[in-house]
């Protein structure tokens, strides 16, 4: 006969579901504002879609380029624009189109234009598109259907929406039947794995993608312009362009410079290798003051491509930016490879179960206290649940995560009233988030003063102790025990259990056994001691499955004064009546 | 109807840990069944998800449509069976025969009956020692 042994982490957040209607309502309005959202986006992709698709049918008539060019566009966001004429002839008539593609709003890359003008040069003769039913209509080039890869992802929010409204109203769980124990894994244990994997990936993937354009892209582009050609240029002209989103208004620098290479001239707008925008006005005004007032100034040219040059081939601070993803390629990673392993140990774990008092000296003899357990009289040294540096990692990461993505937007309300323009809108949005990032800078400085509370030792004898034994708790302070106001140590037993049914894993605890060892506030009692203890008889022993637990601990608390406490618990095991 | 019957020498429903159970099962099948086997194993019921362990299983060899087995199994050291305000653990035999089974509870706990935590009574008498040093 075997006994098999499983261990088990647990969880700790307790159920959160509304059971009063008007919590079911506050939720239903949450989720339907993801179904409406989901839907609009849902049905604008959509139809953007099928539009460009069925475009794809619109004839193929051969025309003649007329006029070709690149336009410049001031106090816009994409401010060049290829500029084409071309004529063409359907059933005998002539038109002519000015038409690129069917939606072309234009560029903020100078260079990509100037790319469209050198491959559709006046004189050219070659294809467009007609729509059959209106001939005047045409355009030079298909566009992209690249927007169908996201059609999906409005649905997501759609699934969202109705799954958290299903859910809200009409879910129940499923009712436990009986049934015979089969020795393969939980079915639901194996889903979990697979949602966890899913949301890890999810992560890696969301982090993966921005960090190649925010850090990738940049680091190859800055590596192959390290061959690129220094060239003189002359600054035509400059300007800060705004971008307006939902979350506000970014800016990005447009300069636009001429230079000659290889006896022809070209021009261009890339400043740096950074793309997108981003907050901050003043400080790309500065930028694009500086250039103006230089007018000449050096570039470097890529020889291979002589379109391509840029202002700043260098790394300069701004590209840390492109460090933050990495958080979520990291957090994704881990998820994903806790997810793996959880799913091997399930797999490779044997079939037929087991439970655990789990102890240095537990073996599975048929007979035998002393063989069993060791000798009674040995000592154990008891660890700490929870380990001071390890409580303030997470507030440590927490914070910093929450508020350096905060302080991108508190910077942009600073900026809006030190610019006598302030986002009033946005300043009372904030006020929740700061809210929690101060919390969560007060959290951390608790956790680091914990850090200098006084430490205990803690032992127990014998090492292993049984229902009816007799045991010697003894303890000692090291660091400043002076501090402590009083000293409270208490022999504890309680129940555990996890519910990974429906949504989530719930973790619920009930105390069943409790008994006061010390409670003391004179300092000489304090430093060091012991006392003895009898574990009672006619309870229940140590017990762990993985869902399921018995716990038996030794609860310490120490209240300081004006510092955090020391509140700490130490587990250890109590093994049924030895078999005699 | 097909049934499935443990039976426990001595009417027997509680037992000591280390003690013996043994007895008969018997079951009458529609058809031959595939396999035939008897577990003894305990579960947990309660607030959280359910958990099993599965001490011993003995696989009975050439199954017939009507046929009766003797077992025999150790109840180990534990675990004991318990009944909380959350958790209860219990302790069964499970007969399985092709698709379906039978069980039946028995209780394993020194004195033969289920402790039930929040009525012990508690005999625990601490006394402080020596800790002036």
């Amino acid at each position: 006969m075997q006994l098999k042994l499983r261990r088990h982490r647990t969880t700790s957040c307790d159920s959160n579901k509304p059971d009063s209607v008007a919590g079911r309502l506050f939720v239903t309005v949450f989720f339907m504002f993801f179904l409406g959202m989901g839907l609009l986006f849902e049905v604008f992709l959509v139809r953007e879609v099928v539009s460009a698709i069925h475009r794809r049918s619109w004839s193929v008539v051969s025309c003649r380029i007329l006029e070709s060019s690149v336009l410049q566009e001031s106090n816009s966001e994409n401010p060049y624009r290829f500029a084409v004429k071309y004529e063409y002839q359907v059933n005998g008539a002539t038109y002519q189109s000015t038409r690129y593609q069917f939606k072309d709003s234009g560029s903020d890359n100078y260079a990509k234009a100037q790319k469209l003008a050198d491959r559709y040069q006046a004189g050219l003769e070659t294809q467009c598109y007609v729509n059959p039913k209106n001939p005047s209509e045409a355009i030079l080039e298909q566009d992209s259907l690249s927007m169908a890869c996201f059609v999906l992802i409005p649905f997501v929010f759609v699934l969202i929406g109705i799954g958290g409204i299903y859910g809200t109203w009409f879910y129940k769980s499923k009712p436990k039947t009986q049934k015979a124990v089969l020795p393969e894994v939980k079915g639901e244990t194996r889903k979990s794995q697979w949602g966890l994997l899913l949301f890890g990936f999810v992560f890696f993937a969301a982090g993966s993608g921005f960090s190649y354009i925010f850090l990738i892209q940049p680091m190859l582009d800055m590596f192959r312009a390290r061959t690129w050609i220094e060239t003189p240029c002359t600054i035509i002209s400059g300007q800060v362009l705004s971008h307006d989103s939902d979350d506000g208004t970014t800016y990005s620098v447009d300069i636009l410079y001429e230079y000659v290479f290889d006896d022809k001239e070209h021009r261009s707008n890339r400043y740096d290798f950074m793309s997108g925008s981003s907050s901050g006005y003043q400080g790309k005004r500065e930028v694009v003051d500086k250039y103006l007032k230089l007018k000449n100034t050096v570039c470097y040219v890529n020889p291979e491509s002589p379109g391509d040059a840029v202002l700043i081939r260098n790394l300069t601070w701004k590209y840390a930016i492109g460090l933050f993803p990495l958080i979520f390629v990291g957090v994704g990673l881990a998820i994903m490879i806790g997810a793996v392993i959880g799913m091997k140990r399930r797999a490779a774990k044997e079939s037929i179960g087991g439970w655990k008092p789990q102890t240095a000296f537990t073996s599975f003899h048929s007979s035998g206290y002393q063989r069993y357990y060791g000798p009674r009289e040995d000592k154990i040294a008891l660890k700490p649940q929870k380990h001071p540096i390890a409580m303030l990692v997470f507030p440590l990461i927490f914070c910093g995560f929450w508020n350096g993505l905060v302080s991108f937007f508190v910077y942009e309300v600073f900026s809006g009233f030190k610019t006598g323009r302030p986002d009033w809108c946005l300043t009372l949005f904030m006020i929740p988030f700061v809210l929690v990032g101060i919390g969560t800078v007060i959290w951390v400085i608790y956790q680091f003063l914990a850090l200098f509370n006084p430490r205990f030792e803690i032992a127990i004898q014998p090492a292993l102790l049984c229902l009816g034994g007799n045991g010697q708790l003894q303890w000692t302070i090291h660091g400043q025990a002076g501090r402590i106001r009083k000293l409270v140590i208490k022999l504890t037993a309680r129940e555990e259990v996890v519910n990974t049914d429906g949504e989530g894993s719930n973790t619920h605890r009930k105390l069943f056994y409790e008994k006061e060892l010390l409670s003391t506030a004179l300092r000489h009692e304090m430093k060091t001691g012991q006392v003895h203890f009898t574990i009672p008889q006619s309870t229940m022993h140590s017990f762990e499955a993985e869902h399921n637990k018995i716990i038996w601990a030794i609860d310490v608390k120490a209240d300081i004064p004006l510092w955090p406490d020391v509140k700490q618990e130490y587990q250890f095991c109590v093994s049924p009546q030895p078999v005699i | 109807m097909s049934p499935l019957t443990i039976d426990i020498d001595d009417l027997k429903t509680s037992f000591q840990p280390g003690q013996i159970i043994r007895g008969q099962v018997h079951w009458q099948a529609d058809s031959t069944p595939p396999k035939a086997c008897l577990r003894l194993l305990w579960y947990t019921k309660g607030k959280g998800t359910e958990d099993v362990g599965i001490v011993e299983n003995v696989e009975f060899s050439d199954p017939q449509q009507n046929d009766r087995r003797p077992y025999q199994f150790k109840i180990p050291e534990g675990p004991y069976s318990f009944s909380g305000e959350l958790l209860s653990l219990v302790w069964s035999l499970e007969l399985v025969v092709g698709k379906q089974f039978s069980r039946q509870d028995i209780t394993v706990s020194p004195d033969g009956h289920e402790i039930r935590l929040h009525e012990t009574v508690l005999e625990a008498k601490p006394y402080l020692e020596g800790n002036i040093r």
